[in-house]
């Protein structure tokens, strides 16, 4: 079956047949993380835009999937990039129904600006990758649009609440 | 006086279910979509709302625990009315499970209300309702809850202007009984789905249980789930525009039959409307016969239809048909999908001839046909055989059916299933056995409300394709299929025409 079938020309993140369970550094998550890097010079910056980001994802994710949903992803994502950025690993850990942005945000103003912007672009990559492996690239773009404006190589996004 | 409310009817976007419903989706209807699992319900209820919504009339869809919203997204985006770009636009979906897993049904109303204050909705999805009632710790009878909250619900919804949507999974009928009875109360309307599993053949149908206001078309329909989604197969009656219903009166005019010396045999051919069925052994020339026919109509400038249910694609075809099919003269209906209903051959079939326009049309062969039906439709098959020519006779078509027919020289039989009285004209071919060859004859043995021959007569198959012979009046006991020489016949006369081979 053919589930990344896309009804609209929208931006193709990633590449569909990366396994998930290895993410590497990809051009995507480079980019990200450049982005990251130009809004936020220190490590400390690049965690309130993690956390502020996360925010906006869960803000418009949460009523969609339910909080459990998204707590799920962002837990999911933090373990698939583990391996690469060791000081995360164990976040993903615990019971909690909910994201944990306060462990986040110190987590990341722990490390060097580089390794925060490097951690935080794969992190949302990965993030968005894995969105994308569920519900497909259109539907993932679509929903995220909100959330994800200051990473899009895409249009700028475009407030379409009536 | 006019001042009577005017009920909007909501074309639903599902191909045959505004036909099911007497005319569409009566707007601000409180209505429940049931069945087992897999049944189709979330699937119909985002076809319609695909359909249905606009920036202007946008449509809220609560999910509540059950299936998770990411899967139901998932799944959804496989068929072709899921849009993207229309969700958080004129589509929003809204979780509950964080409510409903609180356990206060209250709450999880309240959450509702909020919902569609902010989103001002035209139409409101649950999925599924049920879920949100065994979700709640509410003390007491679950089936009291379970109508309190879909009785505020509804009364919520309909000041709201909202047409509404309640899913729910109901595995049994006697559940829908004694657990549903007081929503049923409240609903404006029920639409059911199930499906019915008889061996290794499964066929999915429809039924509107109730729907307030207007007449629905009573009794189970069939309906497919395709990558567009649900597609119902409404009763042919419904289906038919009304102005073709064919004027009875003297026969008019004559389709010739493309076989020369049959037309006579027929007295002039076969009257314009009627209903054909060629029976005959296993290789006697009913499909050869069949292509002739619609070779003839091409010929007189008409168009046909074929109707053929083999199992076996792409098989050898007689080449004059191949040709009229390449040529757009005649329309193919080559349905090898499995399970096959009536109404969804009736509707393929009307699809067809309204596209082409045609008058002539060829089912070969009835045989086939019933092997290729849902075993559950083959009990009553000559109930579908009627329906089926009531149909076609009523589209104004001319149809030739032809029919397997196993040789038997004890009795004389017409048709394997008792249905020749269905028809208007029947033509019976049959292997006789002469000088230790096969021989074939044909006779024309009905043509309603017409003279016609009465004549056994030999007919042979060329490359020219069928030579109708004499008859063989020295021989007796044809039909028997091994003849005898008529011992006082005059011997030095030979039987004309059948010297052929």
């Amino acid at each position: 079956m053919a589930l990344q079938r896309q009804k609209s020309p929208g931006r193709t993140i990633g590449i569909r047949r990366r396994p998930l369970a290895e993410p590497v550094e990809s051009q995507e998550s480079q980019r990200i993380a450049a982005a990251l890097a130009r809004r936020a010079e220190t490590a400390g910056q690049v965690a309130d835009t993690m956390v502020s980001t996360w925010r906006d994802i869960d803000a418009v994710l949460s009523p969609i999937i339910g909080q459990l949903g998204v707590a799920m992803l962002y837990k999911r994502s933090l373990y698939l990039i583990g391996p690469a950025h060791p000081w995360l690993a164990g976040m993903h850990e615990g019971k909690q129904a909910s994201v944990d942005l306060a462990a986040l945000k110190s987590a990341f103003a722990q490390q060097s600006s580089a390794n925060a912007a490097a951690a935080g672009g794969a992190f949302l990559h990965t993030f968005h990758d894995l969105l994308s492996s569920l519900v497909g690239p259109s539907l993932t773009e679509r929903l995220l649009r909100p959330a994800w404006a200051h990473f899009s190589s895409g249009p700028p996004a475009q407030d379409t609440s009536p | 006086m006019t001042t009577k409310v005017t009920i909007n009817r909501l074309a639903t976007g599902v191909p045959g279910l505004d036909e099911v419903l007497g005319g569409g989706l009566p707007e601000f209807s409180f209505n429940l979509i049931a069945g087992p699992p897999g049944c189709g319900k979330t699937t119909l209820a985002h076809q319609m709302m695909f359909a249905l919504a606009t920036p202007e009339r946008p449509a809220l869809y609560f999910t509540v625990l059950g299936e998770p919203p990411l899967k139901m997204l998932r799944y959804q985006q496989q068929f072709d009315f899921f849009d993207s770009e229309l969700i958080n636009r004129s589509i929003h979906f809204v979780n509950l499970s964080d409510d409903a897993s609180a356990g206060d049904l209250d709450q999880v109303l309240q959450r509702i209300v909020a919902e569609v204050e902010a989103h001002r909705p035209a139409l409101v999805f649950v999925d599924s309702f049920r879920s949100v009632v065994h979700a709640s710790r509410g003390e007491g009878n679950p089936h009291n809850n379970l109508q309190q909250f879909v009785q505020q619900l509804g009364m919520l919804m309909t000041s709201w202007q909202a047409t509404t949507f309640l899913i729910g999974e109901y595995f049994t009928e006697t559940e829908t009984e004694t657990d549903a009875n007081p929503v049923l109360t409240v609903a404006d309307g029920l639409i059911w789905l199930r499906q019915s599993v008889q061996r290794n053949s499964m066929v999915r149908k429809m039924e509107i249980m109730k729907m307030r206001g207007q007449a629905t078309l009573p009794g189970l329909h069939t309906f497919r789930i395709g990558t567009a989604g649900l597609e119902v197969f409404a009763p042919m009656h419904a289906a038919l525009p009304a102005s073709t219903e064919p004027t009875p009166g003297p026969l008019g005019s004559r389709l010739l039959m493309g076989v020369p010396r049959l037309d006579d045999m027929m007295g002039g051919g076969l009257p314009r409307g009627y209903s054909l069925l060629v029976a005959g052994p296993s290789g006697s020339g009913k499909s050869i016969l069949a292509a002739a026919f619609l070779a003839e109509g091409a010929r007189c400038g008409e168009t046909g239809v074929i109707a053929v249910f083999e199992q076996r694609p792409n098989r050898s075809r007689n080449r004059v048909l191949t040709d009229l099919i390449e040529s757009g003269r005649v329309g193919l209906v080559d349905s090898r999908a499995p399970d096959l209903s009536i109404d969804e051959i009736v509707f393929l079939l009307l699809t067809e001839i309204r596209r082409l326009d045609a008058s002539r049309v060829v089912i070969d062969s009835l045989s086939a046909f019933e092997l290729a039906l849902a075993p559950t439709f083959r009990e009553d098959f000559r109930e579908s055989l009627l329906r089926l020519v009531t149909a076609l006779a009523g589209a104004g078509v001319s149809v030739l059916m032809t029919s397997e027919l196993e040789d038997r020289y004890t009795d004389l039989r017409f048709s394997p299933y008792g249905t020749a009285f269905l028809t208007d004209a029947i033509i019976v071919q049959r292997y006789i056995e002469v000088d230790s060859r096969l021989r074939r004859v044909m006779a024309v043995v009905k043509v309603r409300a017409s003279a016609h021959s009465d004549e056994l007569r030999e007919f042979s198959i060329d490359d020219a394709g069928i030579r109708i012979g004499g008859m063989l009046p020295d021989q007796e006991g044809l039909l028997g299929g091994r003849p005898t020489r008529k011992r006082t016949a005059d011997l030095s006369v030979p039987a004309s025409g059948i010297d052929d081979s």
